[in-house]
């Protein structure tokens, strides 16, 4: 994944494993569970989400589309891919490498 | 999302804006009904909502058309704020892509274009080179011979031009142009007759039935109305003759006439299509053989076979008779091979001057970009990357490129046209020349690689460290830059010295040619000419009884003051009589030129006499000499009276007349001896009148004495004096008009590349000027100094250009030049002083920049 994709960091990566692992979900949703996950340690400029989610459907690894709310609102709900889950599984490997790193450096020096 | 649906985003960022704001109020709507806030409160949780907008679009649309649209709108926005700037660069690039796109549709039309016959590639003339004399044709029996034997080619050919008289009972007597070709020339070019059949081999053969092939044109003229010409029979030199082919209207054979005319003295006789074809038999004057070598001969190549064999097989052929060197040339090359240099050469200078206008013009949007360089800067930390502001400024460039060639797509139409009115010689081709697609993708190459020369340049510099130039507000060039823009603003400015002393030059000498004193009164003065068919008038006594009649006929016309006839024509090149003389005093026989002249001839153009009187028109023996034959042969002692002998003859000297330039403007008059018609009727007979007449009067008057005398003479078309010597002065015209056009393109030029390296220069050093200002330099000490530093280059390519011109230019130019000296110090100097005033000037507005400047301001900026 490259790094123009990410321009706030990890914000994509935890929307793909949020949608990954949740199912089909709209914005709000997605900033509801990474907030929940992790206990509103990650605060994001909330808006800032939106950006990432349309960056990651330009690559093709999530797909949206309007649908209706139960209390008749429209909104978009997006769903991850194929490519996407691929692009996770790798990119989760390499943020781990990546945080191990920093955490081994943090340690040692 | 598909590539159609990012592409239509592009134009419709309205939905794309909608959509997001959608999710974002969706998005805050929920945040307020869960955490219970106001709807404000969760709209100011999202952040920056512009910002994201931007974003989202940046990531939705085709990121690079859309980018492509912007940098569009922003590089007009640009030039509409720096509207001369703009204006100084479009025209640049429109004049000078104008003259490479001009050039480019010459050498097109007349050099590249295949000719407009089947497989043209496949055609070859056939030269003979024998001693000095590199382009003979071959003689007509060995054509013969060759066209039975030769299987190297397929069809062989001879043809050559050639003038008849064409009579029809519903048409005046006219002089026609037509080609005489032998019996497989439609065949060899590949060209199918709309009706009847090409010559028959027989047809083309000496006492042959007298046959005729027309252009569909030629055809209608002569017989209106008629559904056929085929069968048909018209009057050529008096001999009936059978149509028996009709030619396509737009059967070019303009091409092989110019071949024909090339090697003659060319002029701006438009004649280049023949629209009347005869067998090569009827080249042939009634009982004298073929002429040996004034027929052209091509053929066509059977496939397969290269030039060199061919060549090889007609030498085989020819054995132990051929005495110098058989060899081939492409069609295509031989038929503008005398212009082939000189269009290459005006593609080579059209080439460097739209190079150079492209250098200086990089050199302008430098110093315009390094002005720019904050906002640049701001741009950079914004966000922009490299390439992005690499492609803005690209942008930015090549709209001006792009605007200035349509403009050079226009000025193109503007030059060719000036150029072929201008030319002194017809052209063939130039008539069929048009926008072809050649000439666009041409135009659209180079304005694309000007935009990209151009822009390049700034481009480069001024991104290259935006992040610093944010600290220190300037950049400024290396010494190494420095002195590659001094070298071509040098560069220029000698190449412009020398454009400008060879176009003073040949200014000069074409004021002097204009100036030269013919020797005679040239105004009021028509010439015509008539020509006697040799079958009617075979005898000297009635050439002469018809001259008599004629010059009595003219005489009598109301408004015609004198008439005259001689054998020549003035300032046609007509060869002279070369009469052998004896002169006393002299060993042996004198070979002189000599002219017949009749009735007023004298009278009627003016001429004076240095001593004597004209010759008794009734006495045959009486001759006329001109200054220069006293000068050489008598010491211009005691001339009129004395005796000539010649053979059994004698003439005595009439009058000695005042030298008179008959052969050309720059020709002095040779030795010459006038005659009394009668003593030598000949043939054409050239007429001149001094007349008020308007030439159409003139011309209906001269037709119906004509016409009484004999009705099937054709007369010749009416040229006034003045017309002649328009068209002697028309090569010079041509030649000052063309390097005055190129040398004023560079003195533009030149002013522009002045411009911009100074300005640039000046711009690099406001500090240094700020500092030498506070410290208490006054105005004319700062404008010194710019000036002086600004003038180094410009001097040095004067000097340069000055001492190239006084050693080179006068060798080049010699043989074009009369009247003016190769090394004329008054043209020099103008040209130096022109050059000089001009860089001054292009050095002012960057010296008044550096005068006006704020000393803390500038100080401030570092």
């Amino acid at each position: 994944m490259s790094k123009a994709l990410f321009p706030q960091g990890a914000l994509p990566l935890l929307a793909l494993k949020v949608l990954a692992q949740g199912g089909p979900q709209h914005g709000y949703a997605i900033t509801r569970r990474i907030e929940e996950l992790s206990e509103d340690a990650l605060r994001v400029e909330e808006g800032s989400l939106y950006p990432a989610l349309h960056r990651l459907e330009e690559a093709g690894w999530i797909k949206a589309k309007w649908t209706l709310t139960e209390n008749k609102r429209r909104a978009r709900i997006y769903q991850v891919t194929a490519a996407g889950r691929k692009e996770l599984a790798a990119e989760e490997v390499r943020w781990q490498a990546a945080t191990a790193a920093v955490a081994r450096v943090l340690k040692f020096a | 999302m598909s590539w159609f649906s990012r592409l239509r985003n592009v134009f419709r960022p309205d939905d794309l804006d909608r959509d997001l704001a959608e999710e974002l109020r969706f998005h805050a709507d929920q945040r307020a009904a869960e955490l219970g806030i106001p709807a404000s409160e969760a709209a100011a949780r999202l952040g920056n909502v512009r910002r994201l907008e931007q974003e989202s679009r940046d990531v939705k649309q085709h990121g690079w058309l859309a980018s492509v649209v912007q940098d569009l709108r922003l590089s007009l926005r640009l030039w509409r704020k720096h509207p001369v700037t703009a204006a100084a660069s479009i025209l640049t690039i429109a004049i000078a892509g104008g003259l490479a796109m001009a050039a480019f549709q010459l050498v097109w039309n007349v050099l590249l274009r295949p000719l407009p016959y089947g497989q043209p590639d496949r055609l070859a003339q056939i030269w003979l080179t024998e001693g000095t004399e590199n382009r003979r044709s071959p003689r007509n029996e060995w054509l013969d011979e060759w066209r039975d034997a030769s299987r190297a080619f397929s069809h062989l050919v001879t043809y050559r031009q050639w003038r008849v008289t064409i009579l029809e009972p519903h048409h005046e007597p006219e002089l026609v142009n037509t080609l005489m070709i032998s019996s497989e020339f439609f065949a060899a070019l590949q060209v199918k007759l709309r009706a009847g059949r090409p010559f028959t081999r027989p047809e083309t053969q000496p006492g042959a039935d007298a046959v005729v092939i027309l252009r569909g044109s030629a055809a209608r003229k002569y017989f209106p109305g008629r559904g056929s010409a085929l069968d048909e029979e018209l009057d050529i030199d008096g001999v009936r003759s059978r149509v028996v082919g009709i030619v396509d209207d737009g059967f070019e054979s303009g091409p092989l006439v110019q071949l024909a005319r090339g090697l003659a003295v060319t002029g701006r006789n438009p004649w280049l299509e023949s629209d009347v074809f005869l067998p090569i038999s009827r080249a042939l004057s009634p009982g004298s053989k073929t002429p040996m070598r004034v027929n052209f001969a091509f053929g066509r190549l059977a496939n397969g076979v290269p030039l060199d064999d061919a060549a090889r097989e007609l030498a085989t052929l020819s054995g132990t008779k051929l005495k110098g060197r058989l060899w081939l040339s492409p069609l295509a090359v031989e038929f503008a091979y005398r212009l082939r240099p000189a269009l290459l050469a005006l593609l080579g200078a059209a080439g460097c001057v739209l190079l150079i206008a492209c250098a200086n013009l990089a050199n302008l949007l430098l110093v315009q970009t390094l002005l720019r360089q904050r906002e640049l800067a701001v741009r950079a930390a914004l966000g922009a990357g490299r390439a992005r502001l690499v492609r803005q400024l690209l942008t930015e460039a090549g709209l001006l490129a792009l605007a200035g060639g349509l403009g050079g797509l226009y000025l193109a139409q503007v030059f060719t046209s000036a150029l072929i009115r201008l030319y002194p010689d017809a052209v063939a081709r130039v008539a069929t020349i048009g926008m072809q697609p050649a000439v666009y993708a041409f135009g659209f190459g180079i304005t694309l690689l000007a935009g990209l020369a151009i822009g390049a340049l700034p481009a480069f510099c001024a991104t290259r460290d935006s992040a610093a130039s944010l600290r220190v507000g300037q950049v400024s060039l290396s010494a190494n830059s420095r002195w590659w823009a001094g070298s071509l603003v040098a560069g220029q400015v000698g190449l412009t010295t020398l454009l400008l002393c060879a176009a003073g030059l040949l200014l000069q000498s074409f004021l002097a040619m204009r100036a030269v004193d013919l020797g005679l009164e040239r105004d009021h003065l028509v010439t015509t000419s008539v020509t006697l068919p040799i079958t009617r008038y075979p005898k000297r006594e009635d050439r002469a009884a018809f001259a008599t009649q004629w010059l009595e006929r003219l005489a009598a016309i109301p408004g015609v003051e004198s008439v005259g006839v001689s054998n020549s024509l003035p300032l046609r090149y007509t060869t002279l009589l070369n009469v052998t003389v004896r002169v006393p005093g002299w060993p042996g026989e004198q070979e002189v030129g000599g002219r017949a002249v009749g009735g007023d001839y004298f009278r009627a153009f003016g001429m004076r006499f240095a001593a004597g009187r004209a010759f008794d028109p009734g006495h045959k023996f009486e001759v006329v000499v001109n200054e220069a034959f006293a000068a050489k042969y008598l010491r211009s002692r005691d001339v009129v009276g004395r005796q000539l002998p010649q053979g059994k003859f004698t003439y005595t000297i009439a009058g000695v007349l005042k030298d008179v330039r008959l052969l050309g403007l720059r020709e002095a008059a040779p030795p010459e001896i006038y005659f009394s018609y009668p003593t030598f009727p000949l043939n054409p007979l050239d007429t001149v009148l001094r007349t008020r007449l308007p030439l159409d009067r003139l011309n209906a008057a001269l037709r119906r004495e004509l016409k009484l005398l004999d009705s099937e003479i054709p007369l010749a078309p009416l040229t006034t004096m003045d017309a002649l010597v328009d068209s002697e002065l028309a090569r010079p015209r041509f030649q000052a008009g063309l390097v005055l056009l190129f040398a004023a393109s560079m003195l533009g030029l030149a002013a522009l590349g002045t411009y911009g390296v100074i300005a640039h220069q000046v711009r690099g050093r406001l500090a240094e000027f700020g500092l030498r200002r506070a410290l208490g330099a006054s105005s004319p000490a700062l404008l010194r100094l710019v000036v002086w530093d600004g003038m180094k280059g410009p001097l040095v390519g004067l000097l340069l250009g000055l001492a190239l011109s006084v050693v080179w230019l006068g060798r080049v130019l010699e043989s074009v030049l009369y009247g003016v000296g190769p090394r004329e110090p008054l043209v020099f100097g103008a040209a130096g002083l022109l050059l000089a005033v001009t860089s001054l000037l292009a050095c002012l507005p960057p010296a008044r920049a550096a005068i006006r400047l704020d000393p803390l301001a500038a100080l401030r900026r570092e």
